[in-house]
């Protein structure tokens, strides 16, 4: 891709708000313009992914301590590696413009905005509070986050950093971004799906605090090959439970000091924080789960029919995603029809539900 | 009249999966999912497969009374009403083998034809300038009026 000089000073590549016409335009303005000011970045952060080297080109400060302390770096580096390079950017690094608006006459339509972007090679996603942008070259595998400022980013931006731009990329190889959680014993694994507040996480948790391990909650790298082995890989470490669950996990006497409550009105820790091993180089997944909280003493599990564990997994697994909808429908219907599904009823009891997912798997080797 | 006539999936924004029978419709633009019960999966893959629901009538009747033909007619205006398929101008229809395939497990079916939707979802894909975060969904969602 072709860049501009880096003493070129642009206040804003387009006056006017943007437009499902322009949004491709603008896109590839900024990328093109913010990669010229590239010496302009104080700081970069590198992290090995499965199968992606990423470099992060920012302003140190929350995020970047998100990125160096909340990913799980590869343990090994896979032999089809891409690259990524990434800008954080506003405003207060010098010649870079302040974000355009989204022109607030017409719905921002994300799947039909998907759609044209991805004729022009291009990804993007626009949260509207704060004129915040994700933009990325697909072809060149240049991306920028704009923002208004140093701070200016959606509150779940810190947990889970980069997102889009993982989930455009993995998408794009046949591999999925998933909003599942993991559990898993000795390299096999079973996946969690289904809406916040279905027990996924103080499921994750139990697990992990009675000697199960796990590549991450929340979300995890899932594969699927041909012949219907489904991998999980952790990409975020972070768990995070909020006040009720720290308390019913017994979490306060491991983590005492766990800090500040996040935007959701959660702690956030790290599965290190439970697990000395740390994260889960990569799970076979054996089973699709659909947590339930039953209130009942034991946990137990039982067969669910694959329409409603797609019904589980899908939604929040496409739709907290930008973009890629199709192909992320077709995907997670492969997942859900390569495995068993299961309902898991979770017990009250942390270490009977660990028990039970055990013993699952155990059955599922 | 809606009976006799052929359909197709209403645009390229509707895609279907069937797990062991049951299928899960979505509409991607508007972010609803749809199911069936056992008798409306099987209209549903007549229908999108290019089928009239006329063709699948030769059910008997009197040994499945779910099966009323006011029952199948308001099932098909659901679908079109939920924007999942069109009115095909052309006539040329499934094959024959299709047609009695269906037909026979339309006749055991054990539920009417009905449709379910999943619409939580919807407004997360209409986020338009005003929205808010919400909990649990964590993601912008369209801030009540």
């Amino acid at each position: 891709m072709a860049s501009r000089p880096a003493d070129v000073t642009v206040s804003s590549p387009t006056e006017a708000p943007i437009r499902p016409e322009t949004v491709s335009h603008y896109a590839t303005d900024v990328i093109e313009t913010v990669h010229g000011l590239r010496d302009r970045f104080p700081l970069t952060c590198r992290i090995q992914l499965p199968g992606l080297d990423i470099a992060v080109h920012l302003q140190d400060g929350v995020l970047a301590r998100a990125i160096n302390e909340n990913l799980v770096a590869a343990r090994a580096r896979e032999s089809r590696t891409t690259h990524l390079e990434i800008f954080i950017a506003h405003p207060g690094i010098e010649g870079v413009m302040p974000p355009a608006a989204w022109n607030d006459e017409l719905p921002y339509l994300p799947h039909a905005i998907g759609m044209r972007l991805e004729r022009d090679g291009l990804r993007a996603s626009y949260f509207h509070d704060l004129d915040h942008w994700h933009l990325l070259n697909m072809r060149s595998g240049i991306g920028v986050e704009l923002m208004r400022g140093p701070k200016a980013y959606p509150p779940w931006e810190a947990g889970a950093p980069l997102r889009p731009f993982l989930h455009w990329h993995y998408a794009a190889t046949g591999r999925r971004l998933a909003h599942c959680g993991t559990l898993g014993h000795h390299g096999t694994g079973v996946l969690f799906a289904g809406a916040g507040g279905a027990g996924k996480s103080g499921t994750v948790v139990a697990g992990l605090l009675n000697g199960l391990e796990s590549a991450g909650d929340d979300y995890v790298l899932l594969d699927a090959d041909d012949g219907g082995t489904v991998t999980a890989s952790p990409i975020f470490s972070v768990l995070k439970q909020d006040q009720a669950g720290y308390g019913r996990l017994g979490l306060a006497d491991r983590l005492p000091s766990p800090g500040a409550l996040n935007w959701q009105g959660k702690y956030e820790f790290h599965i290190s924080d439970l697990c000395a091993a740390g994260p889960a180089e990569k799970l076979r997944i054996k089973a699709l789960l659909v947590p339930k909280i039953s209130h009942e003493k034991r946990s137990w599990i039982e067969p669910v029919s694959r329409r409603a564990a797609m019904l589980a997994l899908a939604p929040s697994a496409i739709h907290q995603m930008p973009g890629e909808r199709e192909s992320g429908f077709r995907f997670f219907s492969r997942i859900t029809q390569a495995l068993p599904c299961h309902v898991l009823h979770v017990g009250t009891e942390p270490r009977e539900v660990a028990d039970t997912v055990a013993a699952f798997l155990e059955t599922q080797a | 009249m809606i009976l006799s006539s052929r359909f197709a999936l209403a645009s390229d924004n509707i895609v279907s999966e069937s797990f062991d029978g049951e299928f899960v419709v979505v509409d991607l633009t508007f972010g609803k999912y749809f199911s069936f019960s056992d008798s409306g999966n099987v209209i549903w893959q007549a229908v999108s497969s290019g089928l009239s629901a006329a063709e699948l009538l030769g059910v008997d009747q009197s040994k499945n009374p779910l099966l009323a033909v006011s029952e199948v007619e308001a099932f098909v205006l659901r679908l079109l009403e939920a924007g999942l398929i069109v009115e095909r101008a052309d006539t040329e229809g499934a094959a024959d083998g299709l047609a009695d395939s269906l037909r026979e497990q339309l006749q055991n079916a054990a539920e009417k034809p009905d449709i379910q939707v999943f619409d939580d979802l919807a407004d997360l894909f209409l986020a338009d300038p005003i929205h808010d975060v919400e909990e649990p969904a964590g993601w912008p969602v369209v801030r009540p009026t």
